[in-house]
């Protein structure tokens, strides 16, 4: 009854939480955009509203966490004995997993000022910075946690292994347990109201942690009798389930344990390990959001501190689900969105010592679907002179026959082949007649010179851009990645043998990456005598 | 929270004096010491009256007092997300000071019945007694109802000005609950009445 005014604000906050008809509109949300706007009519109000675009999923994350510790923050500052002493147990959690975030991070050589950052704001503690010091669990505590208020829950877990991987995860559980054990009898101590709640959370919390801790360890070294202690002891399972959890060895064996307490029969029969099935993960997840909501139904105890703070928690990684979709749609979307990606291909030109080789790729799609697989881009127009085209399938086809057109006049007139630089700025004319409406093709000409063994090698965007004759160039969905790696490649002065592999290999594994192009790649090396056509077969994919 | 061992050091020290003290007076033969009637008696029907008054107030504004905090942290509280409530649940407020207002009447009801006296008989003086002991009873049944209506009515004062924060449609129903709650004080101070009306210590 003391902590009135707490309570009234905790449930003004409670009812600031979103409802169906919220998330109804959060979900028609196309761009991160949408739901900055959607969020704003919430109670988060503008939070979002000093933030550069483009949004992007980490930093809504991170505002929606702050307005949190914010809120939680606020709440402790105007509670007294004993609700402060409650919430500082509920940041408990926190510092555990702050801790251990610490420890795997030095193990891992990473800086303690990276590290820092990334902790949790509500289980920030002074000699949080000062963790990273420590090789063994001895040394940490006796060096650093020992005034801290975790300092009673380590003396499970000093023993003489180093700090590692998997120790420091046991590390995890044998903390957590000892606190949500403190935890439950420290609710049991105040009695009243408030211990049946936070008895019943509780003790679902450390079920809830049996379970995962067995199911997790199924196929990891951890042993069943080192598994069980790490089981919290709060819990409905204790001690004949907790007894059994230990002997099981599959999942089938948990599921029979669970069947004899009729609430944890009921949460494994409506989950599976189909697809489309809920895990088992999701109906816990949903029983306890059940459990916090039902205890904002009675009054004057603490536990609707507690069960705001995790409901507020569920909310935030369901925004974060929805805003993770939005991303995943519109990163998808983009493939094809726009002309030059909308069918995909690739083609590279590269020079080498009296020869050039020029290859392409042979998918033809459209957006994510493939279509065929032998639509080369390569065409050849003279002896020495090929042209590559990439972008909109009808345009290279449009362009290139305009283009031999234009190229078979020139020669019945002049009686003689075309030059690489001629038919480059033919070319390239031909794309900037059409600058204000223009073809959606990149295009790359190279060319060989027979009598002087001088190599063209040239490239122009949509409308007509005229290049220097560069060594290397690339046009397509994955030109950046092709380029990439033909810089790697390159070295002046390659022979035809040492220019095709170059070309080749940085064609076949550039496409990879680009789920528009592959499929094979076509390379012709043109030398001063002869040209050389190859067809490689790569990923098919 | 907890006992202490200060606090049963305190109590086993309390007990175990009185044992003592009882156990002293019995065995020596002085147990007729303990005399329950003299120390009736022995106190004045004033003092009686007067403390019926000190109880009739204070335990009412007390009563009101608690309910007044319970309701007001909880209007408080609610105001800050829903700022439509302030107004509308000061009605609480108003109920739970009506209780404190019940005790203050009383204490004046009651004050008017005292006065001197000088009789020496002793029909007469069990007449002032008798005044004495009514007086007492009024003033410890007004406070203590009231003291029970002032909380109980500050309990559902929060109860209802966190209701209506959520749903506006809520705070008429729990105020008829409220109703029912400052009712049982009025049970109180209509007893009371009934005590004090007879006795007048006047000669």
């Amino acid at each position: 009854m003391d902590h009135g005014y707490a309570e009234g604000l905790c449930r003004g906050f409670k009812s600031g939480i979103l409802k169906a008809a919220d998330y109804h509109n959060l979900v028609q949300c196309e761009t991160l955009e949408d739901l900055r706007l959607h969020l704003q009519s919430t109670d988060y109000g503008n939070f979002l509203a000093n933030e550069a675009t483009p949004l992007t999923v980490n930093i809504i994350d991170d505002r929606l966490r702050e307005k949190l510790v914010q809120e939680f923050l606020h709440l402790r500052n105007v509670s007294y004995q004993p609700l402060s002493t409650f919430m500082d147990y509920i940041t408990y959690g926190y510092m555990i997993d702050n801790i251990v975030l610490l420890i795997t991070g030095t193990l891992n050589q990473r800086a303690i000022n990276d590290l820092l950052p990334r902790c949790h704001p509500l289980g920030t503690f002074e000699q949080l910075g000062g963790i990273t010091i420590a090789d063994t669990p001895a040394q940490l505590y006796t060096a650093v946690l020992v005034d801290t208020p975790l300092g009673p829950y380590f003396k499970d877990c000093i023993s003489e292994h180093d700090l590692d991987e998997l120790n420091v995860e046991i590390i995890r559980s044998t903390l957590y347990k000892a606190y949500i054990e403190d935890f439950y009898n420290y609710c049991k101590e105040i009695g009243g109201i408030t211990a049946e709640v936070m008895c019943d959370i509780l003790a679902f919390e450390a079920d809830r942690r049996a379970f995962m801790i067995t199911i997790n360890a199924f196929g990891t070294a951890l042993t069943q009798d080192e598994r069980f202690k790490l089981y919290p002891t709060c819990g409905y399972l204790n001690p004949d389930g907790l007894q059994e959890l230990r002997r099981t060895d599959s999942y089938e064996g948990v599921r029979d344990v669970a069947a004899r307490y009729p609430v944890y029969k009921s949460l494994f029969d409506g989950s599976g390990t189909n697809l489309g099935d809920k895990t088992i993960e999701d109906k816990f997840f949903e029983h306890e959001v059940k459990l916090n909501m039902n205890a904002f139904l009675r009054q004057f105890h603490f536990g609707i501190f507690f069960s705001y703070l995790k409901l507020k928690e569920q909310e935030i990684r369901n925004i974060i689900w929805i805003a993770e979709c939005i991303s995943q749609k519109h990163r998808a979307r983009n493939m094809g969105d726009d002309m030059m990606s909308y069918n995909g291909g690739v083609a590279l030109a590269m020079k080498g010592k009296e020869c050039v080789a020029i290859a392409c790729d042979k998918r033809y799609g459209v957006q994510n679907r493939t279509i065929a697989t032998n639509f080369t881009k390569i065409f050849q127009y003279g002896d020495y002179c090929f042209v590559s085209f990439c972008g909109l399938a009808t345009d290279v086809q449009t362009v290139s026959e305009r283009l031999r057109f234009r190229v078979n006049l020139y020669e019945l007139r002049e009686q003689r082949k075309i030059k690489p630089i001629v038919l480059y700025n033919m070319l390239t004319n031909l794309l900037y007649e059409r600058r204000f409406g223009p073809y959606f093709v990149f295009s790359l000409v190279i060319g060989l010179d027979p009598k002087t063994g001088e190599t063209f090698v040239y490239d122009s965007d949509n409308i007509g851009a005229i290049s220097d004759n560069v060594n290397l160039a690339t046009v397509g969905t994955a030109s950046d990645y092709i380029f990439g790696l033909g810089e790697l490649f390159f070295k002046p002065n390659m022979n035809a043998d040492e220019l095709f592999e170059a070309t080749s290999q940085s064609l076949l594994n550039g496409v990879d990456r680009d789920s528009a192009s592959g499929w094979g790649v076509l390379v012709y090396v043109v030398e001063r005598n002869k040209v050389t056509v190859r067809e490689l077969k790569g990923r098919q994919d | 929270m907890g006992t202490s061992y200060l606090t049963i050091g305190g109590l086993g020290a309390s007990v175990g004096l009185l044992i003592y003290a009882g156990l002293t007076y019995m065995l020596t033969n002085y147990g007729f010491r303990f005399d329950i009637g003299w120390f009736l008696l022995a106190i004045s029907p004033y003092q009686w009256a007067l403390v019926g008054i000190a109880l009739a107030v204070s335990l009412s504004v007390l009563g009101a007092a608690l309910g007044i905090f319970a309701t007001g942290v909880s209007i408080l509280g609610g105001g800050v997300k829903a700022p439509r409530i302030r107004t509308k649940n000061l009605i609480s407020i108003i109920m739970c000071e009506a209780v404190a207002i019940y005790g203050l009447i009383m204490g004046i009801v009651i004050s008017g019945s005292i006065s001197s006296f000088s009789a020496t008989r002793i029909e007469d003086l069990a007449l002032k007694y008798r005044a004495g002991y009514k007086l007492f009873g009024a003033g410890l049944s007004v406070g203590l109802c009231n003291l029970f209506c002032g909380v109980c009515v500050g309990l559902v004062g929060s109860g209802a000005a966190l209701a209506d924060a959520q749903n506006s449609s809520l705070f008429v129903r729990i105020l008829i609950i409220e109703i029912f709650a400052s009712a049982i004080g009025l049970f109180g101070l209509i007893v009371s009445i009934l005590q004090s009306s007879g006795s007048n210590m006047a000669d």
